[in-house]
């Protein structure tokens, strides 16, 4: 009997075309990232704020999660890219309690590690803003001394499941910081060394875990991270 | 009739010191002939004997097992489609009043719902579909699910979801819909209906329901 060796083949990722209306883009206008340990295995969800200044009805779907017994909601989301690569899209179908649309905008590589930290963890926090939005006037640390952090502003997670985007997100990615060191002055070989630099760093960063409490009275520690605007390669810790 | 036979003969004799062997009398066969007992009888001036017969009543039968089977394909049809899920819901009455703590309206659906199938079905969902215009203009939905205004002890005439429906039955009861203040007095509501889910995959809007006139007091318990 012949024993053929199983084929170790590459999983392939399907990508089709799909047409985004201008209208259903998203910006985002302030970001950072809540580790908390009870919440995605105590790994680093990023935290969007969105611009929907001219988005009423996304601003409706904040408001109806703000009642307690519309507060479980149904969403479908599904990643989507620009042919360039200049923007990442995060198209998220919400279905209720308000049916909306919002495709979120992922600059690249300005919120490269946004994306890459959401799709380790498979969630986001978004909440509703407006240009000049800061995250740290929505998010204070609290009183008490268990390193909560509370904030003052209504927010929604989404679980993210993964569909076979992140198997070319990595490539994506690193070329993205290429370009971006490249264009700082780097040369290729130069900028390829520091892109692979930047993904260890940020990777050590998104499988970074914070434990959970044991008692319920510490259960609340949180770890919380507000992006400096100037990266990709670092992050600002507050 | 009469058998014709002929016997035709070289009329030169072989010569007798030929090396060839004598040449074999040919003989003609006769035509063959179709017996007298055989012949069929004369019908619309056709000749019949008794394969066309055997091939018209196969004919007959044939036909017959088409129209049987044919009323049998229409039977099994209608039988196939009363098996199909199906749910007819049919507004009673409508109401709609204020909750105590002044945050939203109640509306309130007294429904009567069939099941017009011969399979048990069940609702598995019901929600108060609303169409407003967002303050952008941007046409929305918002959706709703079914819960009672009453706490659950003191609920009576309620349908429960998720409800079954027994195969050709009909439940009777009240679906209320909590409607946060803001999105019922706050928008331009354009429309209103409940939609129905069963979980064979069949989903039933009701007709539009009018935004009725406002009760004092919950009516569902009168």
């Amino acid at each position: 009997m012949i024993r053929r060796r199983p084929k170790t083949r590459k999983t392939k990722v399907k990508s089709r075309k799909s047409i985004v209306s201008p209208m259903h883009v998203v910006d985002i206008v302030a970001d950072g990232a809540l580790a908390h340990g009870h919440t995605a295995g105590g790994l680093h969800i990023p935290v969007v704020f969105l611009d929907t200044s001219q988005r009423s009805d996304i601003d409706d779907v904040f408001l109806a999660h703000s009642y307690e017994h519309l507060d479980h909601g149904d969403a479908e989301s599904i990643w989507i890219g620009t042919p360039d690569s200049s923007w990442i899209g995060l198209d998220v179908r919400f279905k209720r309690p308000v049916e909306a649309r919002a495709v979120i905008k992922f600059r690249m590589p300005k919120y490269a590690m946004l994306v890459n930290l959401a799709l380790t963890a498979k969630a986001l926090y978004i909440h509703p803003g407006k240009p000049g939005s800061k995250f740290s006037d929505h998010y204070f640390p609290s009183e008490n001394a268990g390193g909560e952090v509370v904030s003052n502003s209504p927010s929604l997670m989404l679980q993210i499941p993964h569909g076979g985007f992140e198997l070319m997100w990595k490539k994506i990615y690193r070329s993205q910081l290429v370009a971006y060191f490249k264009n700082a002055g780097s040369p290729s070989d130069e900028a390829a060394q520091k892109a692979d630099k930047a993904i260890s760093r940020i990777d050590d960063l998104s499988n970074f875990r914070l434990q959970p409490q044991a008692s319920a009275a510490e259960g609340g520690k949180m770890l919380y991270l507000n992006f400096s605007k100037d990266r990709p390669d670092g992050a600002a810790t507050d | 009739m009469t058998w014709h036979t002929s016997l035709v003969t070289d009329p030169t004799p072989p010569p007798a010191t030929s090396s060839f062997p004598t040449p074999l009398i040919e003989t003609t066969s006769p035509a063959p002939q179709t017996p007298s007992g055989t012949q069929g009888a004369e019908l619309f001036g056709l000749e019949w004997n008794g394969s066309a017969l055997v091939a018209v009543v196969a004919l007959a039968v044939a036909l017959a097992s088409l129209l049987y089977a044919k009323k049998s394909y229409a039977l099994a049809k209608t039988q196939e489609e009363r098996r199909e899920a199906r749910v007819d819901p049919y507004l009673d009455k409508s109401a709609i009043w204020e909750s105590p703590d002044k945050s939203s309206m109640w509306l309130g659906t007294l429904f009567t719902i069939e099941n017009q199938s011969d399979r048990d079905g069940s609702i598995s969902r019901a929600e108060l579909i609303i169409s407003y215009q967002s303050e952008s203009g941007a046409p929305t939905t918002l959706r709703v699910h079914h819960s009672p205004s009453v706490t659950a002890d003191d609920a009576k005439g309620f349908i429960e979801v998720p409800e079954r429906l027994l195969a050709n039955g009909t439940i009777k009861g009240w679906l209320t819909f909590k409607i946060p203040m803001a999105f019922y007095s706050g928008r331009s509501i354009e429309g209103m209906h409940v939609e129905f889910r069963d979980p064979r995959g069949v989903t039933v809007k009701s007709g539009d329901i009018s935004i009725p006139r406002q009760e004092i007091s919950d009516p569902t318990q009168t």
